[in-house]
């Protein structure tokens, strides 16, 4: 976190809330395009798109909240690329909705109540944001605290 | 002064050109000492040891070439017979060429570089214990022999550069041009002087005064090349000019000047810039695919043709493209006979390694990867394999071990043979360790074949302690082996036969980035099976499944194969049923099965590409490639589909 007064968000929506992610990390944001299943991952893998020659991949956030998945062929799913350490990696989102600069004052640390446990190490904080609460994530933390799953043979 | 300016890729050149004499050193010193009369290996060694001196002084490393000086001197003394490069006097040499081999990792770390003045000592004692001391004169003449050193070096060096008429800004040019000599010489004085050139003095010509250093010449060769410069001489001030050295605009090279040893036509090129070059032969092989297919749909004969042409050209870029990336297994191999002599020196063991297939050449990645995984094997080999002299006697066999490593080309894979003619591993042991450790009960452990316990020193953490390795002779770190193997695509398998020897054989991939692939869909998606591992294809009727002990097999030709369906193994809703299916016949290590696909699409070269680490461990898949309509087709990981 630097010491500046506000910082740029891309804000995108899972279900009804809204999320963010600092958007310093995100390095594009692609429309949804075919996705190769990668079966027996982790649940909340999706699989694997092309981007440009090379192979992403791509999670689904809405498995990986344990949210009910959202119905095929939504015309304003996005998947937000993000850098992590090795690879960059893809999220899949129901719509982004705007990039948002949002001053430090109105974001205020996650309540103990709303996150709890692992939640409460990926998410940052919550946002105050044009009447709207924006539950902002670090989606590295969220990848981070997967690993333990990952060898699991989900899909089944 | 200014000696380090730029002198990073330089040191780059150094250390790998170092690392190279360094290597074939140490290959002629093993042959030496085997061979302790033949001058062909001492005249290689003296040539390689003078390279790096000759380096060395041009990098000012002066820890480096004082050792090799040293290393020199004694190796002097061996082609004049005066000394026998065997026991102290070999010793010696080697630990020479470990210190170098140290101070270039160091240089190689941007490290400090220490001097190793002990063993210079002991170096000049050994010769001084034949003969005195060299006389200096030999020395001298080595100087002069060498053209890289032409530059005169008593008397003051005064280089005279000449202007042209057109040149606008004769003080601003010889200002850049005492920049460029400071480089590489000590200027101690200029004609006109550093003021009067500052005042702008108009002048045609200048001098000046220095002490050439080591990259003299080649300054010298980018000053004449400058425009504004007509002419540049050196000499010395106490000789006349005539007899100074000109060098001509149209020839820089004139002379003595050149300064490069008798060039090689090669290109040092970096790995990473390779593989870009492979990425982009990747695309323009899945481009020729889908140029091909759509030519072939139209009735356009020139199109044809084009096509034709760009499919022959892509096939003679890619196979380039692979054999430039390709290198020689003896790149690695070449450091094992000095590794293994050292080992079996420090158990005071005889061994002998021999190594055939050195020739064969694997991609680079494939040569670097298995390095380690072999030097394990060896190691192993000296260390649990081959008994020690008494024990040998005593069994009836020679005295000396023998260490056998063989490689050759078997169809689209090479084989890599590590043998030993040692104690072989004792499969009661590692039953008795398998019950100890709860691996196995009693009954099992005694069912088990050879091949099942010889599974289980392969498995992690089931081999590190040190009981297996001292009554069994094998596994310390054999897991790592496997891995390392595995991870390129080969496979690892062990013969042994107790009181005879160990044989591990590594089947190893060519190349790693394009490969033959079956193409297959299975639920909607497509996936690559590489061809090394399908035996054929074959259309079932569903009639022919039968079950043993509620196993689903099929039979083809009287062999029983395991049915494997792939849509069940990726978790996904059967087909309806019906009347047949297709299947490959697959393998991996010696097990085979038959795997249930939806539809055969048809056969093509593919472009590996590797999958997130998050993915790597999935089973069942082992990379992707992208096709030619842009769509991904995941890699079927046969090993891993068959091991469950």
């Amino acid at each position: 976190m630097t010491d500046l007064d506000s910082k740029q968000y891309v804000v995108f929506k899972l279900g009804k809330e809204q999320y963010g992610f600092d958007v310093s990390i995100v390095r594009e944001i692609d429309n949804m395009e075919e996705i190769a299943k990668v079966h027996r991952s982790a649940s909340y893998i999706e699989g694997v798109i092309n981007m440009r020659g090379k192979l992403l991949t791509v999670v689904n956030l809405r498995k990986r909240f344990d949210m009910e998945p959202l119905p095929p062929g939504a015309a304003t799913q996005r998947i937000v690329v993000v850098d992590a350490p090795d690879a960059p990696v893809g999220f899949i989102v129901d719509e982004v909705v705007e990039v948002a600069r949002i001053g430090k004052e109105s974001i205020e640390k996650a309540p103990a109540y709303v996150t709890s446990g692992i939640e409460a190490q990926y998410v940052t904080g919550i946002a105050k944001h044009e009447d709207k609460l924006i539950t902002l994530i670090d989606p590295l933390k969220v990848l981070e605290l997967s690993v333990d799953s990952e060898a699991g043979p989900g899909g089944r | 002064m200014a000696k380090d300016i730029d002198m990073g890729k330089y040191t780059k050149m150094f250390i790998s050109e170092a690392r190279e004499n360094l290597r074939a050193m140490n290959d002629s010193m093993i042959e030496l000492e085997r061979d302790p009369t033949n001058k062909v290996h001492v005249d290689q060694i003296f040539r390689s040891c003078h390279t790096i001196k000759g380096m060395a002084n041009m990098m000012n490393m002066k820890a480096v070439s004082d050792l090799a000086h040293a290393l020199e001197d004694l190796l002097a003394a061996v082609r004049e017979g005066k000394l026998a490069p065997t026991g102290t006097v070999a010793e010696a040499i080697f630990k020479g060429f470990d210190s170098l081999d140290a101070m270039v990792l160091a240089m190689e770390g941007s490290q400090q570089v220490q001097e190793n003045q002990p063993l210079v000592e002991e170096l000049r004692s050994i010769i001084a214990g034949v003969a005195a001391p060299e006389p200096p004169k030999k020395e001298k003449e080595k100087e002069k022999a060498r053209p890289a050193r032409a530059a005169p070096k008593r008397g003051d060096t005064c280089v005279n550069v000449k202007f042209s008429r057109k040149c606008a800004l004769p003080s601003a040019r010889a200002m850049v041009i005492i920049k460029e000599l400071s480089k590489a010489a000590n200027v101690m004085q200029t004609t006109p002087s550093d003021d009067e050139i500052e005042r702008e003095q108009v002048f045609e010509e200048f001098s000046v005064l220095l002490e050439p250093g080591a990259r003299f010449q080649e300054a010298l060769k980018r000053i004449v090349a400058m425009t504004d410069v007509e002419d540049v001489a050196y000499g010395l001030t106490n000789e006349p000019k005539e007899k100074w050295q000109r060098l001509a605009k149209q020839e820089p090279a004139v002379g003595h000047v050149v300064t490069e040893i008798p060039l090689t036509q090669t290109v040092r090129v970096g790995m990473d810039k390779l593989d870009d070059l492979l990425d982009n032969v990747g695309e323009l092989v899945i481009g020729r695919s889908r140029l091909l297919e759509k030519a072939s749909a139209r009735d356009d004969y020139d199109l044809q043709e084009i096509s034709m042409l760009i499919d022959k050209l892509t096939s003679d870029i890619q196979s380039k493209v692979l054999g430039i990336r390709m290198i020689p297994l003896d790149m690695v191999m070449s450091r094992f006979p000095r590794m293994v002599r050292d080992i079996a020196k420090a158990e005071n063991k005889e061994v002998e390694l021999v190594v055939e297939g050195g020739s064969i050449e694997l991609d680079r990645t494939v040569v670097d990867r298995i390095t380690d995984p072999m030097m394990h094997l060896l190691r192993n080999c000296v260390d649990h394999g081959i008994e020690s002299v008494e024990e040998r006697e005593r069994a009836g066999k020679k005295p000396k071990g023998l260490i056998r490593i063989v490689a050759s080309k078997q169809q689209d894979h090479v084989l890599i043979e590590v043998s030993d003619d040692g104690k072989g591993i004792d499969l009661d042991a590692i039953r008795a360790i398998a019950v100890s450790r709860k691996a196995m009960t009693q009954e099992q452990a005694d069912e088990a074949l050879a091949r099942d316990l010889i599974d289980l020193l392969f498995r992690p953490g089931f081999s590190t302690k040190t009981e297996v390795s001292e009554v069994s002779g094998r596994g310390v770190g054999l897991d790592v082996v496997k891995h390392a193997v595995e991870e390129l695509g080969g496979s690892v398998m062990v013969n042994t036969t107790k009181g005879h020897g160990t044989t591990f054989s590594l089947w190893l991939p060519f190349t790693l980035a394009i490969i033959e692939a079956m193409l297959i869909g299975i639920a909607d998606q497509t996936y690559a099976v590489p061809m090394s591992t399908i035996v054929e294809s074959h259309r079932f009727d569903t009639e022919e499944i039968k079950t043993i002990r509620s196993r689903e097999v099929v039979q083809l030709r009287g062999e029983v194969l395991p049915l494997i369906r792939m849509r069940d193994f990726f978790g996904v809703e059967r087909m309806p049923e019906r009347p047949s299916f297709n299947a490959l016949v697959v393998q991996s290590r010696e097990r085979r099965a038959a795997i249930e696909v939806d539809e055969l699409v048809g056969h093509q070269q593919i472009v590996v590409k590797s999958l997130d680490q998050r993915l790597r461990r999935v089973k069942g898949i082992s990379g992707g490639t992208i096709l030619g309509s842009g769509k991904i087709a995941l890699i079927l990981d046969v090993d891993s589909i068959l091991g469950g």
